[in-house]
């Protein structure tokens, strides 16, 4: 059985590693291959604070919020292992800041602790009143990028600098199941109008005494366009930029300005701070989740192609939940095929 | 009006805090601050510097809660202003675990710290030999960046720094007026005061920057304190103990004792090993005293005594005795009635 995973960020490694995981045992030969044209530090995941925290609506597919639940829980029991910070795996706490009173999140019987914010936590934010306070995970694109790669290595998974141009020449040089985690550039692949790059541009600095997320929430300007604070494992990132149909790549002045004025005004000791970076990078903006298979056909041969793309800006938020589903999804195809040796154990 | 001539004895938190607020809040004074040591070298460097207040079991538990209040507030202002990097504030969240239910569940200090509730269920499962806990948001503030934060104060307002080590309060006179003895430890000398002893805390000054929570055991000899640079592990409690040498078995005990609660510190690097004296007594010494020798007068404002609770309530005290020491202004400026002849 020969894997061919297009993509190399957090969903193709985390997606290969649970399918290499569920079924190495049950199959008589499993090999899985990771093609893609940009790896770690060069993804989209690379650029992501790594915050756990789904939009504040619920999403229009419920099996979001329960693959956002799995992932969750999934993280945190890896919690308490020594090898938690070596994934970039870390709890952090931290507020939610709106204008008006507003709705509970779906999520926050998810996350730990949550609650409203008091009045004397509000004044520490004097132009906002009302919020939230919880206790959620930081799981930093980067490093868990590195660990999932040592994992597939240790696993001897292959990896591959290419640049697939068509489904139809991985199918030719051999493929029996593609799956397909090209997020923003799924595109390029198989037209999909529903694709879209939501650019985001952030600034990494040395601030080492911030140790709580702040996130601003502006309803009508929308997800990501108001500042937020989001400290990693060792770095902070300063955001706030969510452009529609930008593809520009480099990161500009005008943004650069948006996001260091409106963060240095909900934290003024970040006058203070070094900074390290500045990065662009295209949320994979799709109304849902394109997870599900379909069968091409290339001649005489069927694939099979699952597609993992359109995570938007919550990618590390539900990677987990997504790749178990796509593992699923993998072993009906093994079972139709007769090709199991054993039934595999369901997780 | 003369100068009244105020000499602080002590340089560590107490010390300079009272000089700072003496300058604010009495008119009409010189200050000058005499210590043997500064910052880096005294007892609050070492201090963790959490808002997190002991007991002092013989003062009213309203006082303590004014002073943990007023400390607060102090601080609290500094960390939402652009100072607190500089004068080494900031805001920090975290669990106080419990291994079993205390008598008392809400602390008196729960209202004056951030947030405070009881950890829930899901919570405490990070803490499997823990069955209770608190879950707020206090503040840390830390001797290495406040203490030259409130130097620069002091001098700002035209105090005078000096380094001398007295070995008698009388040293001091005439050249002052007024001595206000911040002295820690040293008060068992300079003040004759056998009630205080030191309480010996070693600590790990660690590099792990992914730990973001503290973590505290309500025993209070196991704690996690992340800071703005370090993370301190602690601890020991260890009475009547005057080594300043760090013991490195006792370091390696702290290690494992904080890896138990918080395994990703196994991670931890740039291991550092300190220790503190803390300045111990059943109640934190507040109180003016008149030395008297022969025809010589000093007043003396005290202001030491405070264990483990120095960061956590330094500003409430020394507006204390700074009220101490203008009642005793006051006195030096009454004129002496003149006899009727």
């Amino acid at each position: 059985m020969r894997v061919v995973v297009i993509g190399a960020g957090v969903i193709g490694l985390s997606t290969a590693l649970c399918i290499h995981e569920r079924y190495r045992s049950v199959l008589k030969s499993l090999d899985v291959m990771v093609y893609a044209d940009r790896f770690t530090p060069l993804t989209t995941t690379d650029v992501a604070a790594g915050l756990w925290q789904p939009y504040l609506s619920e999403p229009s597919n419920p099996q979001e919020a329960h693959w956002n639940q799995q992932t969750f829980n999934y993280l945190l029991s890896l919690i308490g292992s020594p090898n938690a910070a070596n994934m970039g795996l870390a709890p952090v706490s931290g507020y939610n800041l709106f204008r008006e009173a507003v709705p509970d999140p779906y999520w926050k019987d998810i996350v730990l602790g949550f609650r409203k914010l008091t009045l004397r936590e509000l004044d520490m934010f004097p132009d906002y009143s009302y919020g939230w306070f919880n206790t959620s995970l930081i799981l930093e694109g980067r490093k868990y990028l590195q660990w999932l790669t040592e994992r597939l290595t240790e696993r001897g998974v292959k990896f591959f600098l290419r640049k697939v141009e068509s489904f139809e020449e991985v199918v030719r040089e051999g493929a029996d199941v593609i799956i397909n985690c090209t997020g923003v550039w799924a595109g390029a692949l198989q037209p999909d109008p529903l694709l879209q790059p939501g650019r985001g541009q952030i600034i990494k600095v040395d601030a080492p005494w911030l140790k709580h997320f702040v996130i601003t929430h502006d309803p009508e300007r929308g997800i990501y366009k108001s500042p937020y604070i989001i400290p990693g494992l060792q770095a902070i990132t300063l955001g706030g930029i969510f452009q529609l149909g930008n593809w520009s790549e480099t990161s500009n002045i005008p943004d650069h300005n948006t996001i260091w004025e409106g963060c240095c005004r909900l934290e003024p000791t970040l006058k203070d701070a070094k900074i390290i970076g500045e990065w662009s990078g295209f949320r994979p903006v799709r109304p849902q989740v394109r997870l599900e298979r379909e069968q091409l056909r290339f001649g005489s041969s069927n694939t099979e192609v699952i597609h993992n793309y359109g995570h938007g800006g919550f990618g590390l938020t539900i990677h987990w939940g997504c790749a178990q589903e796509v593992a699923k999804l993998f072993g009906k195809i093994l079972e139709e095929r007769n090709l199991l040796r054993i039934p595999p154990s369901h997780l | 009006m003369d100068t009244v001539r105020i000499a602080v004895v002590g340089a560590g938190v107490m010390g300079l805090s009272t000089a700072v607020c003496i300058s604010k809040m009495v008119p009409g004074c010189s200050i000058t601050v005499i210590s043997d040591k500064f910052t880096p070298e005294t007892t609050s460097d070492v201090a963790a510097g959490m808002l997190i207040p002991p007991t002092y079991p013989d003062t009213p538990i309203q006082k303590q809660k004014q002073w943990f209040k007023e400390t607060f507030d102090h601080l609290f202002a500094i960390v939402n202003s652009a100072e607190a990097e500089d004068a080494g504030v900031i805001l920090v969240s975290g669990w106080q675990i419990f291994q079993s239910i205390p008598t008392e569940e809400v602390p008196y200090w729960a209202d004056v710290v951030l947030g405070f509730r009881k950890m829930t269920k899901d919570e405490l499962k990070k803490f499997p030999q823990h069955v209770f806990g608190h879950a707020f948001t206090t503040l840390k503030c830390e001797g290495p960046a406040y203490l030259p934060w409130l130097q620069k104060r002091v001098k700002g307002n035209g105090g005078l720094i000096l380094t001398r080590r007295i070995e008698d309060l009388w040293e001091l006179h005439p050249s002052f007026d007024i001595v206000v003895n911040c002295s820690g430890l040293g008060s068992r000398q300079l003040a004759g005061d056998s009630k205080i002893f030191p309480v010996r805390g070693q600590v790990l000054k660690v590099q792990a920057p992914w730990v973001k929570h503290f973590i505290r055991d309500s025993s209070g000899l196991t704690y996690i304190y992340p800071g703005v640079s370090n993370v301190t592990l602690g601890g020991t409690r260890q009475k009547g103990d005057w080594n300043l040498s760090p013991d490195a078995e006792i370091s390696k005990e702290i290690l494992s004792r904080c890896c138990a609660l918080e395994p990703s510190l196994r991670g931890a690097y740039d291991l550092r090993e300190k220790v503190g004296l803390r300045p111990t007594r059943p109640s934190v010494r507040l109180e003016k005293e008149l030395l008297a020798q022969d025809s010589r007068r000093l007043p003396v404002v005290h202001h030491y005594g405070h264990g483990s609770g120095g960061i956590a309530m330094h500003w409430g005290t020394a507006l204390e005795a700074t009220r101490l020491v203008n009642e005793c202004v006051q006195v030096l400026r009454t004129p002496a009635p003149k006899s009727k002849l």
